[in-house]
C-alpha cells in the first residue's frame, strides 16, 4: 500500500481548508442551499413530531419549498424557548428528537447564560460535522496538524468546547485538557507541555495574561503561538481586545462566532475582521426583527440560521437574537456571507434607558476600545421611577493612577453619551473586586423585577 | 489532479465497496469501523457539493426533493409565518 501523508505539500500551501467551496459563486452556493434546505424539510416533516404539528398549523407541505424565498416565508421561525418548553415537559429532549434514541451519541447543553440550558442530542455524526466547523477557521488561522491544543476550561456538559475538541481531532493536532486547574494551574502547564494553540473565551485569556504577570512570567515567551475564542465578543469584533491578547500572548488570536445547540457556525476571517458563515453547515438571512421582514444586504438583522448538521435536533429558521451586519465578497477571497464585527448587538439584551434602545454589545464594544479600561466591567440594569437605568461598573487598568480613576469614569461617560446618546452613570471599581468567570463572562447584572423584564432576560 | 466529478465518482464507488464489505462480515468491529468510514465518504461527498441524502445511515427514509416541482397552487395554500 502507499505511504499516507496527513496532507500533501500542495495542500499545506492552501489558505483555504476547501477553496472549492469556500469560493464558490453565490449562485451555485444558492443553489445547494435550496437542495439541501428541500431535504432538511422533508426530514423534520418525516421524523420530528415538533416541526410536523409546526408544518400542519400552517399546512405547510415539504414539496411547497420550491425557491429560497419560499423557505425564508414559509418556514415558522423557532426559537431557543420553543425548544426548552417542550423538553421541560418530557425531558430530556420532548418532541424535539428527529432521530432514534439509539442514535444519540453525546448529550451536551448550552451554558445556560440566558435561563435554563438547553438539553442538545448529537448523533455520533453530528459531533464529527460539528466538529469540523471549527477547522475552517482553524485553518485559515494558520494552525496545522503539528500544532497542539490547550483547553482551558474545565470539561462539562457545555456544547461549545466539546465542539472544539472534535475540531482539533479532526485536524490531527494533539489536545491537551486543562482540567480543573486554577488560573495558576494553566499556566504552569502551558509551560510545562509546550502547546501552541490557546483555546478559551478571550476574557479568560486576559485573566490568565494578568495571572502570569503576577508569577513573573512572561506569556510572550511562551509555546503559544495562536490564541483561539469563542462564547464572548472576541478579537476580531473589539479591536481594544484583539490588541490586548495579541500582545500579551505575544501570538495571533483568532475568533469564530458559534451557538451551542447550532455549532460552531461561523468561522474566523484571515482579514481578523469579523467572521464568515460557514455555508456548507448552514443556511442564514437576515430579520428585521420588530417586522419580521428580511432585511436588506448589508442592513443591521437578526441572524437567523438553519443548521443541516445536527439532525438528532434540527433547528431551523432558529432566532438567534444575535443583531448582525451580513454581506457578501471579501478581500480573503471567500465567497462566504461575512459578518464584520461578528455580532454587533442583541435583541434580547436591550433596555430601554431614556427613551434610548441600549444593546449590551454596543456599550461593551465602547468600552473595550477605551484606553485606561481594563476587560474586567459588568453593566448593572435596575428600575426606578418607571424606567430602566444601567449603570456602568469597571475595574480601570492597574496602569491608571488612583486619582485619575473618576476623570477616566467621566470620559467614558462622555464616550457613551457620544456614541449611543445616552447619559450612563460610570463607576470605577477597585481592581480585583469584580467578579472573574472561567467560562462566560456574565456582563449583564440584572436587578430588576422579573416583571419588568423581556421573557429570555427573566 | 483530479477533477471533481472524478472525486466524487471514485467516492461514490468507495461508498459502494464498504457497504459490501460491511454487509458481507458479521464482525461487529469491523461493522463498525466500515459505518465510520461510510460517514466520512458521506462527508467528503457533502463537502464537494454532493448532496444524495442528509445521513447516510438512515437509507430509504430522506430523499431531497431537489428538482421535484409543486404542483400548481402549492404554494398559495400554504400559510405565511
Amino acid at each position: 500500500m502507499p505511504r499516507w501523508e496527513q496532507h500533501t505539500a500542495a495542500a499545506r500551501r492552501s489558505l483555504f481548508w476547501n477553496a472549492r467551496m469556500e469560493r464558490m459563486p453565490r449562485a451555485e452556493l444558492d443553489a445547494l442551499h435550496l437542495a439541501k434546505l428541500r431535504g432538511l424539510v422533508a426530514f423534520v416533516y418525516e421524523r420530528s413530531p415538533f416541526y410536523r404539528r409546526k408544518f400542519d398549523e400552517r399546512g405547510l407541505k415539504p414539496r411547497h419549498i420550491a425557491t429560497l424565498d419560499d423557505y425564508k416565508r414559509l418556514v415558522p421561525l423557532t426559537d431557543k424557548q420553543d425548544f426548552i418548553c417542550l423538553q421541560s415537559e418530557r425531558p430530556p429532549y420532548g418532541d424535539t428528537l428527529a432521530l432514534p434514541f439509539d442514535l444519540v451519541a453525546h448529550h451536551v447543553e448550552t451554558s445556560g447564560s440566558t435561563g435554563l440550558p438547553l438539553a442538545i442530542p448529537l448523533s455520533a455524526y453530528d459531533t464529527e460535522r460539528y466538529g469540523e466547523s471549527w477547522t475552517y477557521g482553524f485553518w485559515a488561522h494558520g494552525i496545522r496538524p503539528e500544532d497542539s491544543f490547550y483547553f482551558a476550561f474545565n470539561w462539562g456538559n457545555f456544547a461549545g468546547f466539546w465542539s472544539c475538541y472534535y475540531g482539533a481531532r479532526r485536524m490531527g493536532c494533539r489536545v491537551i485538557s486543562g482540567g480543573g486547574a486554577d488560573s495558576q494551574g494553566h499556566i504552569k502547564n502551558i509551560l510545562r507541555l509546550k502547546p501552541t494553540v490557546l483555546i478559551s473565551t478571550p476574557t479568560f485569556a486576559l485573566r490568565l495574561a494578568t495571572v502570569a504577570k503576577e508569577m513573573g512570567v512572561d506569556l510572550r515567551g511562551s509555546s503559544i503561538r495562536f490564541t483561539y475564542h469563542a462564547g464572548e465578543p472576541g478579537p476580531f469584533a473589539l479591536p481594544a481586545m484583539k490588541r490586548q491578547i495579541d500582545e500579551a500572548w505575544g501570538a495571533d488570536s483568532g475568533e469564530l462566532l458559534g451557538i451551542a445547540e447550532i455549532e460552531a457556525f461561523a468561522p474566523g476571517c484571515p482579514e481578523r475582521d469579523g467572521v464568515h458563515v460557514n455555508e456548507m453547515n448552514v443556511f442564514t438571512w437576515s430579520m428585521n426583527p420588530a417586522t419580521g421582514a428580511e432585511v436588506g444586504d448589508g442592513e443591521v438583522g437578526e441572524n437567523i440560521i438553519t443548521s443541516y448538521t445536527n439532525s438528532a435536533q434540527p433547528l431551523l429558521n432558529y432566532r438567534s437574537h444575535d443583531l448582525v451586519r451580513s454581506v457578501g465578497g471579501c478581500a480573503c477571497g471567500r465567497t462566504w456571507r461575512k459578518l464584520p464585527g461578528v455580532v454587533l448587538g442583541r435583541t434580547d439584551f436591550m433596555v430601554t434607558v431614556r427613551g434610548t434602545n441600549v444593546y449590551q454589545t454596543a456599550v461593551e464594544n465602547l468600552l473595550g476600545e477605551h484606553t485606561g479600561v481594563s476587560p474586567f466591567f459588568q453593566l448593572v440594569l435596575e428600575h426606578a421611577d418607571g424606567n430602566d437605568r444601567m449603570t456602568v461598573e469597571f475595574e480601570p487598568d492597574p496602569a491608571v493612577a488612583r486619582a485619575d480613576w473618576d476623570a477616566l469614569a467621566r470620559a467614558v461617560g462622555d464616550r457613551i453619551h457620544k456614541a449611543l446618546h445616552v447619559r450612563l452613570e460610570v463607576n470605577p471599581m477597585a481592581p480585583g473586586t469584580l467578579p472573574r468567570y472561567d467560562l462566560k463572562t456574565k456582563r449583564i447584572i440584572d436587578k430588576r423585577p422579573k416583571e419588568l423584564r423581556r421573557e429570555l432576560d427573566r | 489532479m483530479l477533477k471533481p466529478a472524478e472525486m466524487i465518482a471514485r467516492l461514490r464507488r468507495a461508498r459502494r465497496l464498504v457497504h459490501e464489505i460491511h454487509v458481507g462480515t458479521d464482525i461487529p468491529q469491523i461493522q463498525s469501523i466500515l459505518r465510520h468510514a461510510d460517514q466520512n465518504l458521506h462527508w467528503a461527498l457533502w463537502n464537494l457539493g454532493e448532496i444524495d441524502e442528509l445521513r447516510p445511515d438512515l437509507p430509504g427514509s430522506v430523499k431531497p426533493a431537489a428538482g421535484a416541482k409543486p404542483k400548481p397552487g402549492a404554494r398559495k395554500r400554504a400559510k405565511k409565518r
